[in-house]
């Protein structure tokens, strides 16, 4: 498992060379800058000399007339910028910014220091400094990319970033660069602009990206970094107040995915379930209960639903991961041949890799496609032929614990499930797990009940019904054994 | 048990990042942090008690919620929202009721008569105006509309 991993990241990090690459190598590299001398006062003129034509314009309510005067201020700043020499090169013009962030950065350390001192002064008020600083700057950053468009160094700027909250550590404040972030992508992307400047706007409200499919990789590349820096505390579910916060905030951005961009969930959705550690069953069921827009899935407690029937499940889902790459060419063999034989059971010998490898499959149930009809019926396939209860209990842990949790569940999952507890030839109400526990026999019946009806239920689960149900269902487990051959 | 893996300890770097995200939790992002500056209305959360509404009536952010309001509301929008989807819905709730902007004045006009004199470039008689300085509905007889000075845009 280690070796797939490891190969799987470097195998990420490689395809992903572009514009992700531009995005972490900016935050990991820091240096020193020695600035040509009178060049802060300069910048620091030219900034304040900005910021006051900036509310001098928006001011007054006659939109047009604000909007003329301001197309002067701006060849009024470029031409003292031109007199100070500051659009000589592009060196200049970086540092320029670099000098222009840290200032507005300053100011609203400041501010915040004043409320600290200060717990009298208006909160409001505080905050409405900093955005007067902070928007008069991106609206200069935006004008001047419109003018030239070398003019915006995102490494730079990010550099400034990294910088800063190394030396400030827990003082670090988020508003300026938040703010500078979100305000220049408002601006980027007025219509008139063009769309090769998002990246700018890196992740932080990159829904934007969302918008247009060239956006899709970098977008999943930005979720996998949250699920990455999540997983070792949701892992171990110790999880301090923050994390809570952020985790909320996480399913809140997913339910909004699932809501409004399902396809990209769908495509994806193999490469942030490798991220997602196994036991945040909510979070990988939102992302697995993604299906197409233009699809209608029949509802899983059907009675007598005949999957095989269906038209979508001869058609394979789009995956935009290559995880054939992944595996290491010894291990890919011995999968096949696993798959091929069922032997040697060692290969599903150590617990650990088998709940990882029932979890593997699991996250292929999803909508009706040929992926969740094969999945579901190797699933079905290996609780039937195992040679030992405790894989069997194993199965119907990995399917019983994605469906205990609240909603959304995958439809290929209750497809599996149901078919599980419904179809006799599994005879799944005879094993002694199922017994194990009275809250676990409850739950069991209640879904049974949920998806049979009382009296069905009944009889399947005393035994007594086999005979006559099993024609109903006998398409169904045709199938699961035919395929798993 | 939750955790089917059993528990890993966090290493250094995951302490640190830990320490920094509850660093950060002390002043999370206002709400206003990612919206254009509101001059006059700005946010300012605080709690409310759960008896009261926590979220506007569903459907208030069309064309028809605003028909219903009245014009001193939708005058108020209009010049303390600036900017916003509410100002547009505002203006083009007034506009359905009649009411023209002048841009010079940048204030809203109503005919309170067929007017007397009809030309290409204006029209004159009486209206009724809404001052914003003096907040209430006034009424200006021999009034000249120019219409250069006629906001006209067809809001969609």
């Amino acid at each position: 498992m280690e070796v797939v991993r490891s190969n799987y990241e470097a195998m990420i990090d490689r395809a992903h060379g572009g514009p992700n690459f531009m995005m972490h190598s900016g935050i990991s590299q820091a240096s020193e800058y020695d600035d040509p001398p009178g060049l802060r006062e300069k910048a620091e003129y030219l900034l304040r000399e900005w910021v006051n034509l900036y509310h001098s314009a928006a001011a007054g309510r006659d939109s047009t007339k604000a909007f003329s005067a301001f197309v002067g201020q701006v060849e009024l700043l470029e031409r003292k910028m031109h007199q100070q020499g500051i659009l000589k090169t592009d060196d200049l013009i970086t540092r320029f910014f670099r000098l222009c962030t840290e200032m507005c950065v300053e100011i609203s350390y400041r501010a915040q220091a004043e409320q600290q001192h200060n717990p009298a002064a208006n909160p409001t008020m505080i905050r409405a400094k900093c955005y007067h600083n902070l928007d008069a700057f991106v609206r200069l950053i935006a004008l001047l990319v419109k003018h030239s468009g070398e003019a915006t160094n995102t490494v730079t700027k990010i550099n400034l970033l990294n910088k800063d909250h190394d030396v400030r550590q827990s003082e670090f404040q988020q508003l300026p660069y938040h703010r500078i972030f979100i305000m220049l992508l408002l601006e980027l992307n007025a219509p008139e602009h063009n769309a090769g400047t998002y990246a700018t706007a890196e992740g932080v409200a990159a829904v934007y990206l969302l918008q247009m499919k060239p956006g899709w990789p970098m977008y999943a590349q930005l979720l996998i970094d949250l699920f990455k820096y999540l997983a070792p505390f949701l892992r171990n579910v110790e999880l301090t107040k923050p994390m809570q916060i952020l985790y909320k905030g996480t399913l809140r951005v997913l339910l909004v995915l699932l809501h409004d961009f399902p396809e990209f969930l769908c495509d994806y959705h193999y490469g942030f379930c490798d991220v997602i550690p196994p036991n945040c069953i909510q979070l990988r069921n939102l992302i697995l209960s993604a299906f197409p827009r233009n699809m209608r899935l029949p509802d899983p407690f059907t009675p007598n639903l005949k999957v095989d029937m269906l038209s979508e499940i001869n058609i394979a889902p789009r995956i935009l991961t290559n995880f054939t790459g992944v595996m290491p060419p010894q291990f890919k063999k011995d999968l096949d041949s696993y798959l091929k034989t069922r032997s040697p059971v060692t290969f599903l010998s150590d617990l650990r890799s088998r709940y990882l490898f029932l979890n593997a499959i699991a996250n292929q149930l999803r909508y009706p496609n040929s992926h969740t009809h094969y999945f579901s019926c190797t699933m079905l396939y290996l609780f039937a032929e195992a040679n030992t209860e405790a894989i069997q209990e194993q199965i119907t842990r990995v399917l019983l614990e994605r469906l205990i949790v609240n909603r959304p569940h995958p439809w290929g999952l209750l497809i599996t499930f149901i078919e599980l507890i419904k179809n006799p030839a599994f005879k799944f109400w005879n094993h002694e797990f199922v017994h194990c526990a009275p809250e676990i026999e409850k739950l069991f019946q209640s879904v049974a009940q949920c998806c049979m009806g009382q009296k069905q239920a009944q009889q399947v689960m005393e035994g007594t019904g086999a005979s006559t149900i099993k024609g109903e269902f006998g398409s169904f487990s045709s199938s699961s054994s035919s395929s798993g051959s | 048990g939750v955790c089917p893996l059993g528990p890993v300890s966090l290493t250094k770097e995951q302490l640190y990042q830990q320490a920094m995200e509850e660093a950060a939790w002390h002043h999370m992002p206002h709400p206003s942090d990612s919206e254009r500056i509101r001059q006059y209305l700005p946010r300012n959360p605080c709690p409310t008690p759960p008896y009261h509404h926590q979220m506007p009536p569903p459907h208030s952010d069309t064309v028809e919620f605003y028909q219903r309001l009245s014009t001193e509301t939708l005058f108020f929008i209009f010049y303390y929202l600036e900017g916003t989807k509410a100002q547009y819905l505002a203006a083009k709730a007034l506009k359905k009721q009649s009411w023209r902007f002048h841009t010079k004045y940048m204030m809203w006009f109503q005919r309170h008569e067929e007017p007397k004199t009809i030309t290409d470039e204006f029209e004159q008689g009486t209206y009724i105006y809404f001052d914003y300085e003096k907040w209430g509905q006034r009424k200006k007889e021999g009034f000249t509309f120019e219409y250069r000075y006629l906001e006209d845009r067809d809001l969609q």
